[in-house]
């Protein structure tokens, strides 16, 4: 029996253990940093801030920027499958991407409300001191702002987020959306508040306190359009003025360089998304959108092979604009900078090998999109990867902008204007781009020149949203005038014309041309979030957001 | 010499020990039938034999030895030699012939005292088949287990489900034990294709396939909670306990088992030949703007059938397994030595799986009440993966790839497609064959015991044991030249990961008699766990020559890597009481306590509870003996096991590291919920054990119903709040809903004809589960799976409250719209913006609806067609499975022949979203689409764009006509793409021979048999893709039988040896 004893007492110490279990139980992570431990320097507010300017937006990048910002305004011709619904105004709520550009937008605010909401609370705990926080918090909400202006200009109503954590800790799930005012509101004073926490210069690449002036310029200049007030046209004026007058900011002299690798963030940049190479998600995949064929990228990811700047783009283009190369690839163009070790890449509509095999096919419009189309990893010193990734920014605000803007706000509400400052500006874009100044301005003069000037950068909806502002039965005839769909085809017969000259094909219209109703300007909100959120539905009523 | 030598050996030994030869017939006392496979061993000796088929025996012995006759059912006899040379002797069965015994956690019991749902899947049942992995020898064998191969890939990944899935997000795999040491189901990560660009892809594999099936001698599957609760905290999926081969005091014996075979894919998809493709290219560029006709086929008569690109990728392919065994010991030390080599060649090229394993199991008596044990194991794999089970895969581009693309062009370099649109498809062969993903695996485990016998009654056991795992994964992206698709750029992905599982358990059994019938097993102990892991990835380009993928070849620019380190721990105590009263009434009572790193500090632990009992009626004093009714046990249990499997610290929030153009930035991964707990299943089983006419027939029948709740969840929220991709800010997990499995396992086994020579036996297995979500944290909530963010497929899978996990979601289709009238009739589904206060259909050809284009039904007829007429239209859940195996044996010979049979469900056919789409021109399509949608013109001189003017030509054609950009969504999820997944499939023949025990004797060999096997010789089935077995994608419970192209499972035809020495 003793030895029972004995065995029970050391089974009993074993059990006994459980106060050493407690520490074995705790395991923190081991290859990741905890959330509340950082935050502690200037440098690693830098570094969470670093988060805004890159993947949060590589979907709103990748498609929706161009589907929506080009194709569905009228400058992109893209037929195929659901991107294509954008070019016809086709798509539904369902329609994947518009769902991708809807959550880009919020995963932008989502990232930024983790910074506006918790900085303050943890960097104060270390004792950083409150300019850098307050620097910190301020690229977040100039950050914060943009995405809610791009969601304003598309989805009209959106709801406010301003602290996920608590909405989800409380299980408040379900938004209404708000009006519009509101989220204008809620933008001015996210701006208010970077202008006056940001920098006057910073690192290259971060947004400074001009970056807050000139989307607060675009801001008032937007609720001027719907408006009519002069006190929102003369806001506008004053912060694309001082931009323009003080900032130390100069347009690039090169239109074409601005959209090369290596001018990245320069004197004209205020605010370009920051890619770099490499992984799937943190570089610009636009060039695999849009390039041609692999012999322009050296890889495989090239789907540009059927999509053209729009024959009503063209046509708008003038005889002589520098520009054009640098926007759209056509006959007679040539780009050293692409297939350098092959002497530069010389555009032709067919192109075959020596074999007569064809490399690269006629375009829908004989021409094929050449902005933040950069070239290979060898053309560009390995700054080219696959996964879509090259390091070429994407503007978001240039400081071109506030020149046009400028322009659009003298002209208010009068039919032309032949203000000296505006006629400044606007041909100081003009003579850039080779072209001859213009004596006075009408609106369709200043958005033809934006038209072209930001072609291919996702801002034409955004003018046209304006435009829709200030007449919208206007806007809408404009959009349904244009020759948008029109398409080449070769001349048929037993011998044809060259391949590579334009008299080889012929320019059809469309078999029905595509039409634009009022109800066609705003997006419908995706349907996966409709489904979650019954308030976000169609004719649910938006309500005013109570600011704290 | 070689004949002469035993004969030599007969005489010395015969000299020496005065030995005689002693022949005999072992028979049964009741029908008086000799018994072949009887044990006769000479007390105190490694001398013995086995009877052969006719009960024969022969056997050297001495006068004065003791042969002990022994065989399972029967009572052992020891009868002393004497002076004869010829013991016939007749064996009485054992009246307890239910006496197995069958391994449970933490100890054995006898099977007639196991009051939960246990069933046990023996050593002749697994060798009765081929197999590569383990889990071929469980599909269809166990009721209330469902086995599904997610993959035919060598080495592919699989899903086990006993009584359904458990979790809505995470895993449903059982827990494996392996000789006690706990092994984890879940898929093993490949470094797969994604990175790569285009999709994934199924980048997993099998874990279970480091295992040789050829080492297991049983395998227990607990099923019900009272079973698996001894087990706590990682059993709510169910538990399997392995047992590998022990050694057995006496002679050695050396066995050696192999086979060969050779293994065809069943069946090809009939897909466009060129002539048709050509027509199919014509009819569309007749009736679509901006598509040019290829001159070449302006005449499609004259052209050849083009490439049969799925004759290119797939191939028979041979498999073959050798394995070397050897048991032996003596009375105090035993041993099982085994090594083996498996091989595999997959169907689809470039695929394939070798495997080499070696096990030495020992056991040693060190004094009279300490035994003291070691087993090692040590498996290298090496597997080699091509993209499959994706609709990048292999097998979906040769599906797609026009047939007019040659394989290789005149110069003998792959060729590729001549026309650069943004669906464009891989060279299938070429991609095969040259981008590289292989996997190789090293597994070392082990485990050493003490177990102590103090006194009599208790025994007290101490295991340590580890699980060593290292991986090494790489894929090979090279440059190539294939048509308009040009690479330039080749780039390797390195993958290399290791881990250390280390468990350590004591615990005490105490058995005691009371007398008076009253019986008690009481056993308590505790057990610590941990894992360790890291891993890291290095991703290199342009290296040098696609001949060399090794990472010195890359260059060092745009290299980009990344690592991973993590741990977790378990700590447990447990206990559990056995309580009988004579062999009537049998109590089992566990309780396990569970702490866990994975969740904060104020909710670590989690208690889990059961209760079992049973009453064996047969055994009351009222029962009457009966020739009829030889045994009914009932049984009744309560359990309830929790489940923590889920990431590690995902109660908190640590930060993410993202590469930007600022260098390193950092973000939060997710919003932090310190209240995280267990989730919890609660289960009851009722059961029955039921045997007739002397066990001629057993069945067992359980019926069980099991509740989860606090289930661990990621909170599924609005976009607008976070989400739970990798680029989210992620929404928190949290405890929310509930979840509910209820079902039927039926078991039957009879033994139909037992006469002299002929045997004919029958098993039988019937699985229900009805699995349905019963609570999540709110009404609206629901869990989506999308396929391609790009497709239409955005919710593929809806899970909401009150429908089964992972039901389809979407539109149903109600045919094909014939004319204009029809479409301004039927609700909205593109509207006509002009209709202004009467919405209607816009006819229109290239923006709207049109003739030719599929209707959907307005589900909640508001007339309008929107995302609020999608609704559940299918479940891939089966209604039941079955499996039924007759065994037949006639003398030496002996046939099986099984079948497998699931039942109702629904396959999600996403490969015909491809091959019917008609998203290109440039991409074949299924022979069908020669039938899609044609129109016809009222007046043959009118426009082809007026609406008045069209019909439909084909009105029975069921696929929609062809459209750019499908302004109606023909290609939406819908019923359209829905199959029956039901199937009954001859799983499995076989036909052995075993030589005559008095023919292989005289050659010294024990026991030679030879085989011949075929598995998945035939599918009756009217699904129409490859195989109707599908799985689940990645083993997620809510991506069951979604069907992306996956790699069907072979036919295969075997012939095999098994030899002892």
């Amino acid at each position: 029996m003793n030895k029972i004893l004995q065995y029970l007492i050391a089974l009993v110490l074993i059990m006994t253990t459980s106060g050493c279990y407690e520490d074995f139980l705790e395991i923190v992570p081991q290859d990741n940093l905890v959330t509340d431990s950082f935050f502690r320097t200037d440098a690693e507010i830098r570094a969470g801030t670093a988060a805004l300017y890159g993947m949060p937006w590589f979907d709103y990048n990748d498609k929706f920027s161009w589907v929506a910002g080009d194709a569905m305004p009228g400058n992109l011709y893209h037929t195929w499958d659901q991107e294509g619904q954008f070019f016809f105004f086709s798509f539904n709520e369902g329609n994947a991407h518009l769902t991708r550009g809807w959550q880009s937008l919020f995963r932008v605010v989502s990232y930024s409300n983790s910074i506006i909401n918790d900085l303050p609370r943890i960097a104060g705990g270390y004792g950083v001191p409150q300019e850098y926080i307050d620097r910190g918090v301020g690229e977040a909400r100039f950050i914060r702002a943009f995405a809610y202006f791009i969601l304003a200009e598309y989805w009209g109503e959106v709801p406010i987020v301003e602290n996920s954590t608590t909405l989800v800790s409380n299980n408040t799930l379900i938004l209404p959306k708000n009006t519009k005012s509101s989220v204008y509101e809620f933008i001015r004073r996210d701006l208010e508040f970077a202008e006056q926490h940001l920098l006057n210069s910073d690192a290259p690449g971060r947004v400074t306190k001009w970056s807050a002036k000139a989307l607060m310029a675009k801001l008032y200049l937007t609720m001027g359009q719907a408006s009519g007030s002069a006190d929102h046209y003369n806001k506008a004026k004053q912060y694309s003025e001082d931009l323009i007058e003080n900032s130390g900011l100069t347009l690039m002299p090169d239109y074409s360089n601005l959209f090369k690798i290596e001018n990245n963030n320069n004197p004209e940049s205020l605010f370009a998304l920051q890619w770099v190479e490499g992984a799937y998600g943190s570089g610009n995949s636009v060039q695999a959108n849009m390039a041609r064929s692999s012999m322009i990228t050296g890889n495989s990811e090239s789907w540009g092979g059927f999509k053209s700047l729009t024959y009503d783009f063209t046509k708008n283009v003038e005889d002589g604009d520098l520009r054009q190369p640098a926007i759209y690839m056509t006959l007679g163009n040539h780009y050293p900078e692409i297939r350098r070790s092959a002497g530069g890449y010389s555009y032709l509509i067919v192109n075959r090998d020596a074999q007569n095999n064809i490399l690269e096919n006629a375009a829908p419009v004989l021409n094929n999109v050449k902005k933040y189309v950069v070239g290979s990893s060898a053309d560009t010193g390995g700054k080219v990867t696959t996964n879509q990734a090259t390091a070429m920014n994407t503007y978001m605000l240039r400081l071109a902008d506030a020149y046009l803007t400028y322009a659009e706000a003298a002209l208010g509400t009068a039919a032309s204007t032949n203000d000296g400052k505006a006629l400044g500006y606007f041909n100081a874009i003009r003579s850039r781009a080779g072209l001859d100044p213009l004596n006075s301005l009408t609106f369709m003069d200043i958005l033809k020149e934006r038209r072209i000037e930001f072609g291919m950068e996702g801002q034409y909806w955004m003018d046209i949203k304006r435009y829709f502002y200030r007449n919208p039965s206007e806007a809408v005839s404009y959009l349904n005038s244009q020759q948008r769909a029109h398409f080449y085809e070769r001349v048929q017969g037993t011998n044809p014309p060259d391949e590579n000259s334009l008299e080889g094909y012929v320019l059809m219209p469309p078999t029905s041309p595509v039409t634009v109703f009022e109800s066609n300007m705003i997006l419908p909100i995706p349907a996966a979030e409709v489904s979650y959120n019954p308030l976000l539905a169609p004719g649910q009523p938006a309500v005013e957001y109570e600011f704290n | 010499m070689k004949k002469l030598l035993p004969l030599l050996l007969f005489f010395i030994s015969g000299i020496v020990y005065a030995q005689s030869n002693i022949t005999g017939q072992v028979t049964a006392a009741k029908d008086g039938l000799g018994i072949p496979g009887v044990t006769i061993q000479v007390q105190g000796t490694t001398v013995g034999t086995v009877s052969d088929i006719n009960g024969s025996y022969t056997i050297m012995a001495s006068p004065d030895d003791i042969l002990v006759f022994s065989f399972i059912g029967f009572q052992t006899s020891e009868i002393r030699v004497g002076n004869q040379t010829r013991l016939n002797v007749s064996m009485e069965e054992d009246i307890k012939t239910l006496e197995e015994v069958v391994i449970v956690g933490y100890g054995e019991m006898k099977k007639s005292d196991i009051t939960g749902a246990v069933a046990s899947v023996s050593e002749e049942q697994l060798r009765g088949s081929v197999f590569a992995n383990v889990d071929q020898a469980l599909q269809g064998r166990v009721a209330g287990v469902q086995v599904t191969q997610n993959s035919g890939q060598p080495g592919g990944g699989v899903s086990v489900r006993i009584r359904g899935a458990n979790s809505i997000t995470g895993s449903s795999e059982p827990l494996y034990v392996i000789d006690g040491i706990p092994f984890q189901g879940d898929a093993v990560g490949t470094s797969g294709f994604s990175w790569a660009g285009g999709a994934n892809g199924q980048g997993q594999v099998n874990p279970l396939s480091t295992i040789n099936p050829n080492d297991i001698v049983s395998i227990e599957v607990l099923k019900d909670a009272s079973a698996t609760a001894i087990f706590g905290s990682r059993a709510a999926n169910g538990v399997m306990l392995i047992t590998t081969r022990r050694g057995k005091a006496g002679e050695a014996k050396i066995s050696y088992n192999n086979f060969f075979a050779s293994q065809t894919a069943p069946r090809r998809l009939q897909m466009m030949k060129l002539p048709d493709y050509a027509e199919y290219q014509i009819n569309t560029a007749n009736s679509v703007d901006g598509i040019n006709v290829n001159e070449r086929y302006l005449d499609p008569s004259i052209l050849g059938d083009g490439t049969d690109w799925q004759s290119e990728i797939f191939q028979t392919a041979p498999m073959s397994s050798h394995q070397l065994a050897v048991t032996g010991g003596t009375e105090k030390s035993t041993y099982a030595i085994s090594t083996g080599y498996f091989s595999q060649d997959g169907t689809v090229i470039g695929s394939n799986f070798d495997r080499i394993t070696t096990r030495i199991n020992l056991d040693t008596k060190v004094k009279d009440w300490i035994t003291f044990g070691a087993n090692l194991t040590y498996a290298n794999t090496n597997e080699r993966i091509t993209l499959n089970d994706g609709g990048d895969g292999v097998i979906m581009q040769a599906l797609v790839m026009p047939p007019d693309v040659p394989v290789r062009d005149i110069r003998g370099n792959f060729a590729g497609p001549e026309n650069n649109t943004a669906d464009i498809s891989f060279n299938p062969v070429a991609s095969a064959l040259m981008r590289n993903n292989t996997l190789k695996r090293q597994r070392t485990m082990g485990n050493v015991y003490l177990n102590l016998t103090p006194v009599n009654k208790l025994s007290i056991r101490s295991d340590i044991g580890f699980d060593d795992n290292r991986a090494l994964g790489n894929a090979f992206h090279p440059t190539y030249d294939w048509g308009v698709l040009i690479n330039n750029e080749n780039k390797l992905r390195q993958r290399n990961e290791q881990s250390l599982f280390w468990i350590w358990n004591t615990y005490a059994t105490y058995t005691t008699d009371f007398g008076n019938g009253h019986n008690i097993v009481a056993m308590a102990g505790t057990e610590a766990q941990r894992s360790d892991w890291e891993g890291s990835e290095i991703t290199k380009i342009n290296f040098a020559t696609n001949d060399i993928p090794v990472l010195s070849q890359g260059q060092q620019e745009g290299q980009v890597s990344n690592g991973w380190k993590g741990a977790s721990s378990l700590a447990s105590y447990y206990g559990r009481l056995n309580y009988g009263y004579k062999d009537k009434y049998l109590l089992t009572v566990t309780m396990r306590a569970d702490g866990s790193s994975k969740f904060g500090s104020e909710n670590k632990w989690g208690f889990f509870p059961s209760m079992a009992a049973a009453w064996r009626v047969t055994n009351e004093d009222f029962m009457p003996t009966s020739d009829v009714l030889s045994d009914l046990k009932l049984r009744f249990g309560y359990g309830e096991v929790g489940n923590q499997a889920i990431g590690d610290y995902l109660f908190g929030s640590s930060l993410q590291t993202l590469n930007t153009g600022f260098g390193t930035a950092y973000r939060n991964a997710r919003i932090s919920n310190p209240f995280l707990r267990w989730e919890t299943t609660a289960q009851y089983n009722a059961g029955m054990d039921l045997s007739l006419f002397q066990g001629k027939i057993n069945v067992t029948l359980d019926v069980y119903k099991k509740f989860t709740r606090d289930m661990l969840l990621q909170l599924s929220v609005p976009s607008y709040l976070g989400g739970s991709s990798w680029w989210d800010i992620n929404a928190p997990f949290a405890n929310v809903g509930s979840l509910e499995n209820k079902g039927i396992d039926l078991a039957i086994n009879s033994v139909n004809i037992h006469s002299r020579n002929f045997k004919w036996t029958t098993d039988f297995n019937f699985t229900l589960n009805r699995n349905m979500v019963t609570e999540l944290d709110s009404e609206t909530s629901f869990f989506d799976r999308n396929l391609y963010w790009y497709s239409e497929f955005q919710s593929a899978t809806r899970t909401k409250v009150g429908s089964p996990l992972g039901t389809f979601y979407g539109y149903i289709a109600d045919g094909i719209f014939q004319d204009t009238e029809e479409i301004l009739n039927h609700a909205v589904q593109v509207s006509d913006p002009s209709a202004g206060d009467t919405p209607r259909n816009l006819v229109d050809k290239r923006d709207g609806v049109w003739i030719g284009d599929i209707k959907y039904r307005d589900v909640n007829g508001d007339g309008v067609i929107d995302s609020n007429d999608q609704v559940i239209i299918g479940d891939p859940n089966p209604k039941f499975t079955f499996g039924f195996n007759n065994n037949f044996t006639y003398k030496g010979f002996d046939l099986a022949v099984f079948f497998y049979g699931s039942v109702g469900g629904d396959i999600l056919n996403y490969a015909k979203v491809i091959t019917e789409g008609q998203t290109s021109v440039f991409n074949n399509q299924s022979i069908t689409v020669a039938n899609n949608a044609k129109l016809g013109l009222i007046d043959p001189d009118g426009s082809d764009l007026d609406p008045s003017n069209v019909f439909l030509a084909n009105p029975d054609a069921t696929i929609p006509r062809f459209s750019t950009n499908d302004v109606n969504r023909n290609n939406r999820m819908s019923s359209r793409f829905l199959e029956d997944a039901t199937f009954v499939r001859i799983q499995n023949v076989s036909l052995g021979y075993t030589f005559p025990a008095a023919l292989t004797s005289k050659a010294k060999v024990e026991m030679l048999k030879i085989y011949v096997n075929i598995q998945n010789l035939h599918t009756f089935t009217n699904y129409s893709g490859y195989d109707p077995e599908i799985g689940a994608f990645g083993q997620d419970a809510l991506m069951q039988n979604v069907d992306m192209g996956r790699y069907p499972m072979p036919r295969t035809f075997t012939v095999g040896a098994n030899i002892t020495f």
